[in-house]
């Protein structure tokens, strides 16, 4: 009996881990052999033949891929700069305060990311037209921290909650003014809520299509927008590649900022 | 506290989700009744509504966008809790590598809307594998998923980004029940099906419904990845909008934002009615 419980575990655990590989291994493995290949035609199932073509072209010939890149980067770190900001103040009220209505200004404040996006974006596209940030990295900016800032405010809020407040009482009891608290007791203490929501905000931004295209116009680039002719061109080898460059750069990303929040830690435990 | 410094608090956020959100829905609104959109619009205050109500084209579209919503998240939620169930149980050293299942959360949608391009549009791959099995005379049941008029391309695109973080949000959950619990229901002669249904399901039903609504919104009214394997008709009707707002006359302006304004009234209505028919529920289920 026992016996038989085990080899059905194990049967188990085999099935479920042959599952994983197939569904998110092989994926990759494919997409891999089409980055490396020159093209890949019906019937396969090999590629036509291996080559560095995709490399060779998104790496050397096209002159958009290094600057939408950046261009991605830099707009998607933006977002999670003006998210923090914008939501640091609110994120405190709301995990300290009790006040009427309380519930529902969260509820509101937290909606964005629950309402389909379509529903707002028309109308959102018709003021940025008006006050002219259509086309600008700043209306993109703007436009991905009012759809993403829900993640940041709720890390926040529980940063806060976990936070002992007698730390901000005594930092003010002894003189300090409320910003001086804010950047030099607080901040640090939320280190660990920010590192947990802005890899969130910064994903959901980096990895937008509609919203830069609908804001940006074509006008600022972006990875997303790179790649979207070359899928409806049916190029496998170049959409692949740019696949596995939207794997590895969050995960390298992700890497730095754990490692820079370890020494930031290190630091202020050793000081 | 006092009223000011709150307020001053709550500002830096209240002042943007104005100025954007509320506003931008008021001016949609507006301009479903005409006001602001046309200069010289000559409908009534509803005629946008009761044109698009009676099109056959718009009510087609919310049957197709509510069906694949309604599909790609039951679907989500079934084989994201299948496979939290499994990673759960998997022995300590296959945790590391079960961390794989995170892959589809942090590709954006257009690669996965690509990758199912890839596997399974009738020149795809996995035709491709049929055809060699078969000797050249089948494609295989996948052949025509991108074309079908049920959105299947759309759904399988969904179901892949979306059940790992189903996955995710179980596992939190799952972690924490307490292993004597299990223990003692199979002690009381509990199955493994019975065990899941009444043990682990109940702890599993708020993360369940909270999931439900964020996953059948976003897929109602998201647009990259019917934008890649979406056909024209039925189109999804973020699609839909999308064109009609571009694409068309400024006289059709109404036409859009009445849409909108549907598709808004409909979500804000949804997540009240739905969210109060699960709270009840689990009250219900408490009480017995």
């Amino acid at each position: 009996m026992k016996n038989g419980s085990l080899v059905f575990k194990s049967i188990r655990s085999l099935l479920t881990v042959s599952v994983l590989i197939l569904v998110f291994i092989l994926p990759v493995l494919l997409l891999l052999m089409l980055a490396f290949s020159s093209a890949w035609r019906f019937p396969g199932p090999g590629p036509v033949a291996f080559s560095l073509r995709a490399f060779r072209y998104v790496f050397f010939q096209s002159p958009g891929f290094f600057q939408s890149i950046l261009s991605s980067t830099f707009y998607s770190i933006c977002t999670v700069i003006l998210s923090l900001t914008l939501c640091i103040l609110p994120a405190r009220a709301l995990a300290w305060e009790d006040f009427p209505l309380k519930r529902v200004v969260e509820g509101l404040l937290l909606s964005p990311v629950l309402l389909p996006v379509m529903t707002f974006s028309m109308g959102i596209h018709i003021l940025m037209l008006k006050w002219g940030l259509t086309g600008t990295a700043a209306g993109i900016v703007v436009v991905l921290t009012l759809f993403n800032y829900p993640y940041m405010l709720r890390s926040l809020i529980s940063g806060y909650q976990q936070f002992p407040r007698t730390m901000t009482e005594t930092a003010s009891n002894l003189g300090a003014p409320w910003h001086y608290t804010l950047v030099r007791v607080e901040l640090p203490q939320l280190i660990p809520a920010i590192a947990a929501g802005a890899p969130v905000v910064f994903l959901t931004a980096f990895s937008e299509y509609f919203l830069v295209f609908l804001i940006g116009g074509g006008a600022v680039p972006s990875l997303s927008g790179y790649l979207f002719p070359f899928i409806s061109g049916s190029d496998y080898p170049v959409s692949s590649l740019i696949v596995i460059i939207f794997i590895i750069l969050p995960l390298l990303l992700f890497t730095l900022l754990d490692s820079v929040v370890y020494a930031v830690y290190k630091k202020r435990s050793l000081s | 506290m006092k009223r000011s410094v709150l307020a001053a608090h709550l500002m830096p956020l209240l002042i943007p989700f104005s100025l954007f959100f509320v506003y931008g829905m008021v001016l949609t609104l507006a301009q479903s009744t005409g006001w602001g959109a046309v200069d010289d619009y000559r409908g009534g205050f509803f005629s946008a509504y009761e044109k698009i109500l009676k099109d056959p084209l718009f009510l087609q579209s919310t049957i197709y966008s509510l069906w694949i919503a309604l599909a790609s998240s039951v679907g989500a939620l079934f084989f994201g809790s299948l496979l939290a169930l499994a990673i759960w149980q998997l022995p300590r050293r296959f945790k590391l590598l079960a961390g794989i299942y995170r892959l589809p959360i942090i590709l954006p949608h257009i690669t996965i809307a690509f990758i199912v391009l890839f596997l399974f549009s009738n020149r795809g791959m996995v035709p491709a594998l049929f055809y060699h099995w078969s000797s050249g005379e089948t494609l295989g049941p996948f052949s025509n998923l991108l074309y079908s008029r049920g959105g299947g391309a759309i759904i399988l695109a969904y179901i892949y980004k979306e059940a790992p973080f189903v996955v995710l949000m179980e596992l939190a959950v799952l972690q924490n029940i307490p292993e004597e619990r299990i223990i003692t229901a199979r002690q009381l002669g509990a199955g493994g099906f019975r065990i899941y249904l009444r043990v682990i399901l109940p702890q599993l039903r708020a993360v369940i419904n909270t999931l439900f609504v964020i996953l059948f919104l976003y897929s109602l009214g998201a647009f990259d990845i019917p934008f890649i394997l979406g056909i024209s008709e039925p189109s999804m009707l973020s699609i839909q909008i999308y064109n009609l707002y571009f694409k068309s006359d400024l006289v059709n302006r109404p036409l859009v934002m009445a849409r909108l304004s549907l598709m808004f009234l409909f979500s804000l209505g949804f997540i009240l009615i739905y969210l109060k028919a699960a709270k009840n529920l689990d009250e219900r289920v408490r009480k017995i």
